[in-house]
């Protein structure tokens, strides 16, 4: 299944491979300072949706980044959590940029946003059981299978839980690594606002995630609201800095992991470049305290 | 026996929870719950936001000058309902809108500003050519390369990203002053426009075309040849430059190759 070689540098001046560093989410307003500054960052990931025309400034930007600095690719509309069969069109979209860019990782989520031909564009959640199960499991492998190589598959947040679900969502995400050989992309900020949501303990659950499994992970900012009853509800809103309590669950990770290819994303309220320089600047220096430990691992 | 599927299996489902994130009427879907295992409209109403806003959000960047020529707030408002009607059929976002046009021609809330249907199918063309292939435009020298004699059976292959249209509004004039921010308040409604958009390279151009130019391109872009096509224009103005469209045609990139002799 893995045609992809992850040393593959095809028409670009470095190679694919995703250092375990900290990277940011690609934004076009600030292509030009990255590049003319030079920006001392370990990768960027792009949505692959905006990457989906024909030509233009935002592929001759994305040749440029990506001939300077790794890319992620990371697609947010394939719907893989969707009843309806997977857009093939799409898929096959998502191939080509696969193609094209080599980026070291390729991730999707764990939801979906198509149905009866209508985009939804959001994040939708799915309920965790046997059937649902079946059905990602088909779309996952399908995804690997036309895209010719391994995908991340992401953690949701969720505003609501499914009656119907028999499995909790680490089970359930579980079962889909072990039937499909997909990777995880851990997002942080996700464990955050679903445990805060859904009234768990994201601690628990980092500490039961099979982090093994994982080849990349987020971090985002969220917004705080309440329900009807009061209670707490967080919106993952990747519109500012990741929270404080984010940063804790984040270093409790790598300090089990070592360092992991780790991306901040901010989708908007977009800031001017140097502010998510200094986020990704954080991650970094949490990494690093831990890379002894991750080079040791490495060599082990 | 009864042909009915039970209850669940109309209201259940991804069917159930899409048509109440698109129509405020539905209620909240069943089945899903917050933490004290109760329902919560406002929990699941952060998905119909979701959905909302971003949609929104994805039309005003399609459509900028729109945007500004209605104000915000109508934006938001008129942008719910072709949204409601007209979701994307697809993930890609700067795809979305096309039909807009056609929507707001037919929207009663805008039949004061008729011209408002012409800027959004120009602001969509716009986007198009700006996404659109990379290919090197036809130079001159090409042109020059043919025999004299044959060059009136020449003909051209539209660029990629090349759009002509005629308005009987100033719609380029609607959509460049719009989307710069500037003042509209002298542009004569009663003017009607020719507009070509091409992308020879990165940036996008809005070309306001002289007499007989819209006759000529269209007609060489229908696949006429150069002779054909300049008659069809000189049949519209009588004093019909070709040497100077032909070179204006170069100069913006509205063709990429030179077919047959």
């Amino acid at each position: 299944m893995n045609e992809f070689d992850s040393n593959d540098r095809g028409p670009f001046s470095i190679g694919s491979a995703i250092p375990a560093k900290s990277g940011a989410g690609l934004k076009a307003e600030h292509v030009e300072e990255i590049l003319s500054s030079r920006a001392d960052i370990g990768f960027f990931e792009v949505h692959a949706e905006n990457y989906m025309g024909a030509g233009g400034v935002p592929h001759r930007q994305l040749g440029e980044i990506r001939d300077k600095y790794p890319l992620s690719l990371h697609g947010v509309g394939l719907s893989i959590g969707g009843e309806d069969p997977l857009n093939m069109d799409h898929l096959k979209r998502l191939a080509e940029l696969n193609k094209r860019y080599q980026p070291g990782l390729f991730s999707e989520h764990l939801a979906w946003s198509s149905h009866d031909g209508a985009y939804l564009n959001d994040l939708l959640p799915v309920p965790y059981d046997e059937a649902t199960l079946d059905r990602v499991c088909d779309h996952v492998d399908l995804v690997q299978e036309v895209v010719g190589r391994q995908m991340l598959l992401e953690n949701p947040s969720t505003y609501v839980a499914f009656e119907q679900s028999t499995m909790s969502e680490i089970d359930f995400i579980k079962a889909i690594a072990a039937r499909t050989g997909c990777g995880l992309l851990l997002d942080v900020n996700n464990i955050y606002v679903s445990a805060t949501n859904h009234e768990f303990s994201p601690e628990d659950y980092l500490d039961a995630f099979p982090v093994n499994l994982v080849g990349e992970v987020h971090l985002a900012g969220h917004a705080p609201d309440e329900d009807e009853a009061g209670r707490p509800l967080l919106i993952d809103a990747h519109d500012r800095k990741v929270a404080d309590v984010v940063w804790t669950l984040y270093e409790r990770l790598i300090a089990k992991t070592g360092g992991l290819p780790t991306l901040i994303e901010w989708d908007d309220d977009i800031p001017a470049w140097p502010i998510l320089l200094e986020e990704a600047g954080i991650a970094e220096g949490i990494l690093s305290k831990f890379q002894e430990r991750t080079e040791h691992v490495a060599n082990a | 026996m009864s042909p009915m599927p039970d209850r669940e299996q109309i209201s259940g489902g991804q069917s159930g929870f899409s048509n109440a994130l698109l129509d405020p009427e539905v209620p909240t879907p069943s089945g899903l719950v917050g933490p004290d295992g109760l329902a919560s409209d406002k929990r699941f109403s952060v998905y119909r936001n979701n959905v909302m806003a971003s949609l929104i959000d994805a039309m005003g960047a399609n459509f900028p000058a729109i945007k500004r020529l209605v104000g915000d707030d109508f934006f938001a408002s008129l942008t719910r309902e072709f949204i409601v009607q007209f979701p994307p059929k697809q993930p890609i976002l700067f795809m979305y809108g096309d039909g807009f046009g056609a929507f707001l021609e037919e929207f009663p809330p805008v039949a004061d500003f008729p011209y408002l249907a012409d800027v959004a199918r120009v602001e969509y063309a716009w986007l198009q050519s700006y996404h659109a292939a990379d290919v090197s435009p036809l130079e001159a020298s090409e042109l020059g390369k043919i025999a004299a004699e044959d060059v009136g059976h020449a003909k051209f292959v539209p660029h990629p990203s090349m759009w002509i249209f005629r308005s009987i509004w100033p719609a380029a004039t609607l959509m460049d002053r719009n989307r710069e921010g500037a003042d509209c308040s002298d542009i004569d409604l009663s003017t009607g426009e020719d507009i070509l958009i091409t992308r020879p390279v990165l940036d996008v151009q809005t070309l306001i075309l002289p007499q007989g130019g819209y006759e000529f391109i269209s007609a060489l872009a229908g696949g006429e040849t150069l002779e054909a096509a300049a008659g069809i224009a000189m049949g519209e103005v009588a004093d019909f430059d070709l040497s100077a469209q032909i070179s204006g045609m170069l100069v913006c990139g509205a063709f990429c190759q030179i077919i047959g002799q």
